[in-house]
C-alpha cells in the first residue's frame, strides 16, 4: 500500500524546476546581500557586549513580546490581525522548509499521518493569514489608525503577501481537483476550493492542470519577490526584533554602562570615550542601538503615546528612529537629520518605549544624543546657566558651597566632618 | 590672523570664602579664576571660532598659589603663560610690572580683561598696564564688535548712557560680564595643554621699590560701646530709646566706653547687662 505523501513538483517540467531553482538561489543570495549589508552597518557602531545574564533576562521579554505578542493585543483588532498574520506566516514558512527538506534532501518527513496533519495545520494557518491581511487591509482602507503610515509600500507588502497565500490555494486545490487524492480532505480549504472549482465552468477554464504550472510559477516568483526584499524593508522587523529583543544589554535607560576596561581608565581617559560624550555622529551609537533601529515597524504607536508629540513639539520618536536608520550608510552628524529642538523636546516620560512592541528604546537614543549636543554646546539656556552653577559651585541655584550646612545653624543636628572621620580611619 | 591676550587672575572663589572667627583666618577657600576675566576668555574663543585668531592666556600667581590650569583647559587656547613670582599675594602692586614686562614681549593685537577683581574690586591693573605698554584703553566694556575690519566697542555711562568707541589696534580692552554668555564646556573636551604651557620664574627689577608693605589680613573690628544703665526711673521705652542712641545727643561718647577687642569681660558684662534688661522688660 503506497504511503500517503507530497507530491511536490506534481505537473512541473524539470525545465520549470530549474528556472525555480535558478529563481531561488538568486532570491537567497539577494537575501543575505541584503541582510549583510544590515549587519556591517550595525557593526560601525560603538562596541557594547552583552553578557549571558542580559540574555536570561531577556528571555521572558522575548516570550512576552515575540510569542504571546502581548504589546500589540493591547489593540484588539490589530492584536488579532498581526497573532494571524504572523502565526500564519511562520506556521506556512514551516511548512514549506519541510517541503525543502523533504523534497530536495529526500529525508521522509512528509510522509503518513504526519503528512496529513500537516497538511490540515498549514491549511488553517494559511486562512487565518489571510483573515488576518484581509483585517489589515480593511483597516488601512478605512485608516481607522492615525498612527499608521499610507505610503504605496505598505500596503503593497500587504497585497503581495494576500496574493501570495491565495496563490497557494489556488495551486492546492488544483492539484487536489486534478489528481483526486483521497485524503484531499485534510485539506480543508484547498478541498473546497477544488470543489468550487470543478462545479464553476469559468473556474475550471482558469484553475486547470494546463494553467497549473503558470499559478505555481507566479506563487513561486511573489514569493520569491517577498524574500527578497524582506532585509530592504520594514518587513525585517521579523527577524530584527526578535535579535535585538532577546540580545538588548539590561540597564536602566539613558544609564552610562561603562565597559569593564573603560572603568580602570584614568579619569581623563574615560572622559574622552564617546560612552561619555555622547552620541553627536552616527557610528557613536552603540551596535545593539543601530540593530534596535532596523526592528522598528513604523507602526506609529510611540508617536500616538508620546506627549511632546501629541502636543505638536517638533519631537517625532518614529521619525527620530528612521531617521537614524537611513542615515546608517556613513558617519552622519546627528545634527544634519535631527534638530537639537527635537531632542530637547523629550519629557523622557518613555511612554514610547512602554508602548512600542519590539522594544526599541528611543528614550535611551534620545539621552545618548543629548549627551551629544551638551558637548557642542547646543543646549537651554537655562539647562546651560544650571551646569555652570553645578560646575562652579555644586548645586543647581549657584550657592556658595560654604553655606550648604548652614540650615543647621540653630538645631542640636550633631554633624560629622567627613574629611576628620577620613584622618580618623 | 588676530592675537588675542586675555589677562586671567587666579582668586579665591568670593562668594564662598568667608573669615573663620575661630581660627582668625579665612576659610572656605578654593581656587578659582576672575569671573570677568573668563568671560572675556569667553569672548575671544568665541571670536576664534567664529572668525580666527590666536588666543593666548597670561597669568600671574605666587608659587604657593594652588592655580589650577587644568580648568583652563576646555576653552580653545592656543598659549598660556603663567607667570610665577613669589610673595605675589601681599605685593599686589607688582602684577601691572609682571605682565607688561611679558607682554612686550609679543606682538598682541587685543589685550582682553575683566574690569575688576571679583576679590579686591580694585580695577587697577588694566589702567595701569595701559599706561606701561603705552595702549588705548577702554574699561567696563560690555560689548565689542568686529564690522568691516573696524573695532567698536560699547560701554556703559552711568545709569542710562551707553558710549560707543571705534578703536584701532592694539588695544586693551578691560571688560564686564555681558561681553559674552559663559558656556558649558564639558570637561570631557578637555585638551591638555602641556605642550603650550609656559612657566615663567619672574624676578622684580633691582631697582623697584615697594613703597607699600602689606602687613596682615583680619576681620572688621567691631566697635562695642559701653553705655551706663539707664535710670530706673525711665520707662521701658525710654530706656531702649537711651540704648539705641535716639537720645538727643545725651549718649555717653567718650572713648572709655569703647572696645575695639572681643575679650571674655566684654562678653560677659554684655550677658549680664543684656540679661538685666531682659529681665526687667
Amino acid at each position: 500500500m503506497e504511503v500517503v505523501h507530497r507530491d511536490t513538483m506534481w505537473n512541473i517540467s524539470t525545465t520549470t524546476a530549474i528556472i525555480f531553482y535558478l529563481l531561488a538561489t538568486l532570491t537567497v543570495v539577494i537575501f543575505l546581500y541584503g541582510g549583510y549589508r544590515r549587519v556591517r552597518l550595525w557593526t560601525r557602531g560603538r562596541k557594547e557586549s552583552v553578557g549571558w545574564q542580559d540574555i536570561k533576562q531577556n528571555m521572558n521579554s522575548v516570550w512576552q513580546m515575540v510569542f504571546q505578542q502581548k504589546k500589540i493585543k493591547e489593540d484588539r483588532a490589530y492584536g488579532l490581525m498581526h497573532r494571524f498574520t504572523s502565526y500564519g506566516f511562520v506556521i506556512l514558512f514551516i511548512g514549506t522548509v519541510l517541503v525543502f527538506f523533504d523534497y530536495d534532501f529526500n529525508l521522509p518527513i512528509l510522509r503518513g499521518t504526519f503528512y496529513l496533519i500537516y497538511e490540515f495545520v498549514l491549511d488553517i494557518f494559511g486562512i487565518l493569514f489571510i483573515i488576518g491581511l484581509c483585517i489589515a487591509l480593511i483597516i488601512r482602507a478605512r485608516k481607522q489608525r492615525a498612527r499608521l503610515k499610507h505610503s504605496v509600500a505598505d500596503s503593497s507588502f500587504l497585497w503581495l503577501l494576500l496574493l501570495i497565500g491565495i496563490g497557494g490555494y489556488i495551486i492546492e486545490a488544483i492539484r487536489l481537483n486534478e489528481t483526486q487524492v483521497a485524503h484531499a480532505v485534510w485539506s480543508p480549504i484547498g478541498y473546497a476550493l477544488a470543489e468550487l472549482f470543478n462545479a464553476n465552468p469559468l473556474l475550471a477554464l482558469l484553475f486547470n492542470q494546463d494553467t497549473y504550472v503558470f499559478w505555481w510559477m507566479s506563487h513561486a516568483v511573489l514569493a520569491f519577490a517577498l524574500i527578497a526584499l524582506i532585509p530592504y524593508t520594514k518587513l525585517f522587523h521579523f527577524l530584527t526584533a526578535p535579535i535585538h529583543i532577546l540580545f538588548k544589554p539590561v540597564r536602566r535607560t539613558g544609564e552610562l554602562s561603562l565597559a569593564d576596561d573603560l572603568s580602570q581608565l584614568p579619569l581623563e581617559n574615560i572622559y574622552t570615550s564617546n560612552q561619555i560624550t555622547g552620541v553627536s555622529k552616527i557610528y557613536d551609537f552603540s551596535r545593539w542601538q543601530l540593530l534596535s533601529t532596523d526592528a522598528c515597524t513604523e507602526c506609529g504607536r510611540c508617536d500616538s503615546h508620546c506627549p511632546a508629540y501629541l502636543s505638536e513639539k517638533p519631537l517625532s520618536p518614529r521619525a527620530l528612529i528612521l531617521n537614524i536608520r537611513e542615515h546608517m550608510q556613513e558617519n552622519y552628524e546627528i545634527a544634519q537629520f535631527i534638530a537639537a529642538e527635537e531632542l530637547q523636546s523629550c519629557t523622557t516620560c518613555a511612554a514610547c518605549v512602554r508602548a512600542c512592541p519590539v522594544s526599541i528604546n528611543h528614550v535611551d537614543l534620545i539621552l545618548s544624543m543629548r549627551r551629544g549636543l551638551i558637548r557642542k554646546q547646543v543646549l537651554e539656556t537655562e539647562a546651560e546657566n544650571t551646569l555652570l552653577r553645578i560646575e562652579a559651585q555644586g548645586n543647581i541655584w549657584g550657592k556658595p558651597w560654604s553655606a550648604r550646612a548652614d540650615w543647621l545653624r540653630g538645631s542640636n543636628l550633631q554633624v560629622k566632618d567627613l574629611s576628620k572621620v577620613e584622618e580618623e580611619i | 590672523m588676530l592675537n588675542i591676550c586675555v589677562l586671567i587672575k587666579p582668586i579665591l572663589d568670593p562668594s564662598s570664602i568667608k573669615w573663620g572667627y575661630e581660627a582668625e583666618q579665612l576659610g572656605y577657600k578654593k581656587e578659582a579664576f576672575n569671573p570677568s576675566d573668563l568671560h572675556a576668555l569667553q569672548w575671544a574663543c568665541d571670536f576664534k571660532t567664529e572668525h580666527g585668531a590666536k588666543v593666548t592666556v597670561l597669568l600671574a600667581a605666587d608659587p604657593a598659589q594652588k592655580v589650577n590650569i587644568s580648568k583652563l583647559c576646555k576653552w580653545k587656547i592656543d598659549h598660556l603663560i603663567l607667570l610665577e613670582q613669589t610673595s605675589l599675594v601681599e605685593r599686589r602692586e607688582v602684577v601691572p610690572l609682571l605682565l607688561a614686562e611679558e607682554l612686550k614681549q609679543h606682538a598682541f593685537d587685543l589685550i582682553l580683561s575683566g574690569a575688576q577683581g571679583e576679590d579686591l574690586h580694585e580695577g587697577v591693573t588694566p589702567v595701569k598696564l595701559a599706561e606701561l605698554l603705552g595702549l588705548p584703553l577702554l574699561t567696563h566694556v560690555h560689548q565689542i564688535n568686529y564690522t568691516d575690519g573696524q573695532w567698536f566697542a560699547q560701554r556703559k555711562e552711568g545709569r542710562a548712557l551707553v558710549e560707543t568707541y571705534q578703536f584701532g589696534l592694539p588695544a586693551l580692552l578691560a571688560v564686564l560680564p555681558p561681553v559674552a554668555r559663559l558656556r558649558y564646556i564639558p570637561a570631557q573636551q578637555s585638551a591638555t595643554l602641556e605642550e603650550d604651557l609656559e612657566r615663567k620664574k619672574t624676578r622684580l627689577p633691582k631697582d623697584f621699590h615697594l613703597q607699600l608693605t602689606f602687613l596682615k589680613q583680619t576681620e572688621p573690628q567691631p566697635n562695642i560701646r559701653l553705655f551706663a544703665i539707664p535710670d530706673a526711673a525711665l520707662s521701658a521705652e525710654e530706656r531702649l530709646v537711651q540704648i539705641m542712641g535716639f537720645s538727643g545727643g545725651s549718649v555717653d561718647r567718650s572713648q572709655k566706653r569703647i572696645r575695639q577687642e572681643v575679650s571674655e569681660g566684654t562678653i560677659s558684662l554684655a550677658r549680664k547687662m543684656i540679661t538685666k534688661w531682659l529681665k526687667e522688660g
